[in-house]
């Protein structure tokens, strides 16, 4: 369904939908708040902005550097406006607060892959580790994509980073805030930055999944 | 007398630069015009030359500003040195900081800061050349840079002016009239519902006199209104 | 917050690339972006230029006013540049005066216009001892994506070259309106930067290369191919062969940004 562009204040729909975000009600009207794509389908309806910024949502695989130690947590970065908290016992259920000094497990600076479990009514985003591809991650290198773009990095049904993690050869972590970890040889990871630059430039054109095989072959005899 | 007013505002029932009493200068906006800002807007409004930006939802700092249930927005209206005749010192005066006030509580009504609390959601407005106005047209581009940084609202606030003129109401005054003339009433709306966000006023004027500026005034926010639509349309087409 | 996290990761990359030959942008290490300077398009200016390099954007604007001279140069016009980082041109620049960022630039553009004797302050004397034009240029950065050094400098001296002096009438100056006359300008100095990373020297560094370089020069040379200021900065260090070979570089690039200027 095409979808079109709508600024905030724009009447999208009236009558019963469900609102997801971008959309709010007033009375029998439903307008956007957001300059974005209207979404509309089987009675749901939401704007999807053109916005760089990520904003958590519980379930999502995210990236996230170690900034601070507490007393029974770490304060952890994942690329957004707030900053994310991971409990011991998130980490795993065997540690408690207070018995252990939690810097031996995760130090300032470890990145680790980890899911969003709970995000509060406050904005308080809690993460956990005990999910099973959840890991810290030691060796490799990270780079940031426009969050928005993540989608396309991951193409439909992963088509696009099942190709790329084949054709180049490279381990590759994915998190909805725009942050990626390469693991592999320099050489494959530079090529692997290379197409993720690519990725982020042409988002929005078909058939890029072939273009960047194509790029990653060409690169790859190259040398 | 001021010195340098001219003798006449009005002469032979058009204005100093040509325009009818309800006629709008010249409006351009571009929407996404900076590379860093989260959202911006460049507006050329007459001889007006303003840039705005958005840096937002972001952390707060200095930390004890968080509020604890919403955004806490914050607005920085600044003049280049060179954007006025008499060069202006660098820094905030007393002029830049109400500007920067009112223009903050012009665009609030219209933000869901209760969507992103413990952020701040900054806007910075720079006036490159001033040629009266400036207020409206740094309102006009922050809303245009609000929505192009993905900041959820109600609407967009466009904001114009109207005033005495030798006599007269007029609408959306240049520099000259702004300077020289009896009366200014700044105006800024969320156009679906036309409620006033921002409403300034310095001169005199009668009962007859006001109302006749402030509903000329709001005429003036609507045709702003369509030009911060279309830039924004632009953006992505 | 997340400017340093990925910078210290955008490092190693970063090295090596260069390593290989190559810039993380794909230029060459002498190459400068896409350049490009608008003149006089800002007219409460007596002078403007807009300058892009790749996405940084300067705007430069110039005001002319009167007033004493200095005691010990009674008979010379008198110049003052100020630089602005304004909060709009990126999340790091923070409202208030003017940081040591912000002085270090304009005293760098200054040390430029000044040296390289580009302005003939004599002829901006109307009396003596008592009254000369005072030049202020405003650096304004709109954009910040690296190398603010060479787009404010090229932006300085494109506005010098675009102003015109306003009309004076007894000891008032009528700013609306404009006369033909230019400012005395009789040298068109450049400047150039250079960034060091880990042992490769780039030219024209760009906001990765900036955040993660050791240390940086800035070279200002005049058409005759004198060397008129010079400003390392950074907390890293140049060997001397870096130096020599980054100052001749220096000559050789500046006449391709002084052919932007009319």
């Amino acid at each position: 369904m095409e979808r079109r562009i709508v600024l905030p204040g724009e009447l999208v729909a009236e009558g019963n939908y469900r609102l997801g975000d971008g959309v709010y009600r007033e009375g029998n009207k439903i307008y956007s708040s957001l300059l974005g794509l209207l979404d509309e389908k089987k009675g749901f309806i939401r704007v999807i902005p053109f916005t760089r910024k990520y904003i958590p949502k519980a379930g999502d695989f995210v990236i996230g550097k170690i900034i601070d130690i507490q007393f029974a947590s770490w304060e952890v970065d994942i690329n957004s406006p707030y900053r994310a908290i991971l409990n011991v016992e998130d980490f795993r259920e065997d540690l408690k607060p207070g018995q252990v000094d939690l810097s031996k497990f995760l130090s300032i600076g470890d990145v680790i892959f980890a899911v969003v479990k709970e995000i509060t009514p406050s904005r308080r985003i809690y993460l956990s580790m005990r999910m099973n591809n959840s890991t810290v991650l030691r060796r490799g290198r990270l780079v940031e994509v426009t969050p928005s773009k993540i989608p396309r990095v991951i193409g439909k049904k992963k088509s696009m980073l099942l190709m790329i993690k084949r054709e180049i050869g490279i381990k590759i972590l994915v998190g909805q805030n725009g942050r990626i970890w390469l693991d592999g040889t320099q050489d494959k990871i530079n090529l692997a930055v290379k197409v993720l630059r690519k990725i982020e430039k042409e988002a929005h054109t078909s058939g890029l999944t072939d273009r960047v095989k194509e790029m990653i072959r060409r690169e790859r005899d190259r040398k | 007398m001021k010195v340098g007013k001219p003798e006449r505002l009005i002469v032979n029932g058009k204005r100093l630069d040509g325009r009818d009493f309800d006629e709008m200068r010249e409006i351009k906006i571009k929407a996404g015009v900076l590379e860093r800002a989260d959202g911006s807007a460049y507006v050329e409004w007459g001889g007006n030359k303003i840039l705005a930006a958005c840096y937002g939802p972001r952390e707060v700092h200095p930390k004890h500003l968080v509020k604890p249930d919403k955004a806490l927005l914050r607005c920085i209206y600044s003049m280049a040195p060179f954007s006025v005749s008499d060069r202006k010192k660098p820094g905030p005066d007393r002029r830049s900081i109400e500007i920067s006030k009112v223009t903050r509580q012009a665009l609030e009504p219209v933000v869901f800061t209760r969507l992103f609390p413990r952020t701040a959601i900054d806007i910075f407005i720079e006036v490159l050349q001033a040629s009266g106005g400036t207020r409206c047209a740094g309102i006009t581009a922050a809303s245009v840079a609000l929505a192009d940084a993905g900041i959820p609202m109600q609407d967009l606030v466009p904001a114009c002016a109207a005033g005495k003129v030798d006599g007269e109401i007029v609408l959306d005054l240049f520099d000259l009239e702004d300077n020289y003339g009896e009366g200014d009433m700044p105006v800024a709306i969320i156009p679906r519902k036309k409620e006033v966000t921002l409403l300034q006023m310095d001169g005199k004027f009668t009962r007859e006199e006001f109302e006749k500026a402030f509903k000329l005034a709001i005429k003036g926010c609507m045709y702003v209104y369509e030009k911060q639509k279309q830039a924004l349309k632009e953006r992505y087409e | 917050m997340s400017t340093d996290v990925i910078a210290e990761v955008k490092r190693d990359y970063i090295i090596s690339l260069l390593q290989q030959g190559e810039r993380i942008d794909g230029r060459k290490f002498y190459e400068y972006r896409n350049i490009s300077v608008e003149t006089g398009k800002f007219e409460k200016a007596e002078g403007s230029a807009l300058v892009k390099i790749g996405n940084t954007q300067v705007l430069v604007g110039v005001k002319l006013g009167i007033g004493e001279p200095y005691p010990d140069s009674p008979d010379m016009g008198v110049l003052t540049t100020s630089a602005e980082l304004v909060p709009l041109a990126s999340p790091t620049f923070e409202p208030g005066p003017p940081d040591e960022n912000a002085i270090e630039l304009a005293r760098v553009v200054d040390r430029g216009i000044r040296e390289s004797e580009c302005i003939d302050f004599e002829k901006l004397c109307i009396v003596e001892g008592e009254k000369v034009w005072i030049v202020f240029v405003d650096i304004h950065v709109l954009d910040y994506d690296g190398n603010l050094f060479d787009a404010s400098s090229l932006g300085a001296i494109a506005a010098l070259l675009n102003t015109k002096f306003p009309k004076l009438e007894d000891d008032r100056i009528i700013y609306s309106e404009k006369t033909n006359q230019s400012l005395p300008i009789i040298e068109k100095p450049i400047e150039t930067t250079f960034a060091k990373i880990n042992n490769k020297i780039v030219l024209d560094p760009n906001l990765d290369e900036e955040l993660v370089m050791d240390a940086r020069l800035t070279i200002a040379t005049t058409e005759k191919g004198e060397y008129c200021a010079l400003q390392k900065g950074g907390s890293g260090t140049f060997s001397q062969e870096e130096i020599l070979e980054i100052i001749d570089v220096s000559i050789e690039k500046s006449k391709e940004l002084r052919k932007f200027l009319r």
